[in-house]
């Protein structure tokens, strides 16, 4: 499909100025292999200059320019005007997070939640550095694979379980999560796995696979949490220690 | 007290959901039919408690009451088709806890429904014959 323009519908909202969000329109010319933050820096640099959005490595690696574009969040610059299929295209703010201002979405409730898992790796202290891990031991296939998330927040903005309790850890904190647990290095398994075993945690999981549909890195975040779900019930049993 | 930017964020949230997504409206029709199979099952021991707090001709009258009724009579269609949806998308679930299936969601959804359509049709063909 080629298009010479499009059009284009951006959420627009300042807190501290306006009392309701609105939508503007802007009409787009098309370039070849244009992606969604192409259009957004187009309306930005040639027509209206205080139009906020977040951005910063342009090719998929820093997880800020997610949106949500015509239906569902998608990363601005891994999503090509041409894959849309359509010249009329409605840009708003990732859901389920505080707007900033128009498509710029305050991350932080996001991060709260990403520390509540402890997300970083603590080595048991009897091991020495480096532990050998053998590629052919398929220890870490699963593992390898989640470690790819680049906490854009597409699923938490499709999770329709954090859109209605704030205080589930959503999709990419359990994810996280899962890395670690799985990892037969790590010191404080059973505590995480405690903090991720709670009503609004793992079990909030209604296995409704939004994440999953979302995931620019085409991760599994569903698999994850079930994961952590078996482990739940078997360190209740004893029998993950 | 979710602050105001919060609040703006939210009143988009009916528009802001993943609504093309097949894993979305099976989980949607999971809870409608779980909700009105509930619904049902509270009305259906309601009526079968009838015969112990009035009496078998008191019962029998309702249940013929209610049996001859053309609406109820074929509103049991769509009630074999909510148990039906509601056990087959179970079973999916279940595939899930048991870490099945996770990369063919969409395909076992509907292998599901293909099913259940041959099962309810096969329903409507006994009843109506």
């Amino acid at each position: 499909m080629s298009l010479q323009e499009i059009n284009v519908k951006i959420f627009r909202y300042d807190p501290e100025a306006d009392v309701e969000p609105r939508f503007d329109s802007f009409t787009v010319p098309v370039i070849k292999n244009m992606a969604i933050l192409d259009v957004v820096m187009y309306v930005q640099n040639y027509v209206d200059k205080t139009l906020a959005f977040r951005c910063s490595c342009r090719i998929g690696m820093c997880g800020s320019c997610a949106m949500y574009i015509n239906g569902r969040p998608r990363l601005a610059c891994r999503t090509q005007v041409s894959s849309l299929g359509t010249p009329d295209i409605t840009i708003m703010p990732l859901p389920n997070l505080p707007i900033i201002r128009d498509l710029a979405t305050d991350m932080e409730p996001f991060f709260e939640k990403w520390k509540k898992i402890k997300p970083f790796y603590v080595g048991k202290s009897e091991l020495k550095d480096p532990v050998a891990i053998r590629p052919d031991s398929g220890e870490r296939e699963f593992i390898d694979q989640m470690l790819d998330c680049i906490t854009c927040g597409c699923c938490y903005g499709a999770c329709s379980m954090v859109a209605t309790n704030e205080e589930y850890l959503g999709p990419a904190a359990l994810n996280r999560a899962y890395t670690l647990i799985a990892d037969k290095r790590d010191a404080i398994r059973v505590e995480r796995l405690k903090a991720v075993g709670r009503s609004y945690g793992v079990w909030r999981c209604h296995d409704q696979f939004n994440c999953a549909e979302v995931c620019p890195k085409k991760l599994v975040p569903t698999k994850s949490i079930q994961q952590l779900k078996k482990r739940c019930v078997l360190q209740k049993f004893g029998v993950f220690k | 007290m979710p602050s105001r930017e919060m609040v703006a964020s939210q009143r988009y949230k009916t528009n802001s959901q993943v609504w093309n997504a097949v894993g979305m409206w099976a989980w949607m029709l999971h809870r409608a039919t779980g909700i009105g199979l509930v619904l049902y099952l509270i009305l259906h021991a309601t009526l079968i408690s009838t015969s112990l707090i009035s009496g078998a001709q008191s019962f029998n009258a309702t249940l013929t009451m209610l049996m001859t009724n053309p609406v109820l009579h074929y509103m049991e269609l769509l009630l074999v088709g909510a148990v039906i949806y509601h056990g087959l998308n179970g079973v999916r679930l279940l595939l899930f806890d048991i870490g099945i299936g996770f990369s063919k969601q969409k395909e076992i959804f509907w292998a599901a429904m293909v099913l259940g359509a041959i099962m309810w049709i096969s329903v409507v063909v006994v009843k109506l014959s």
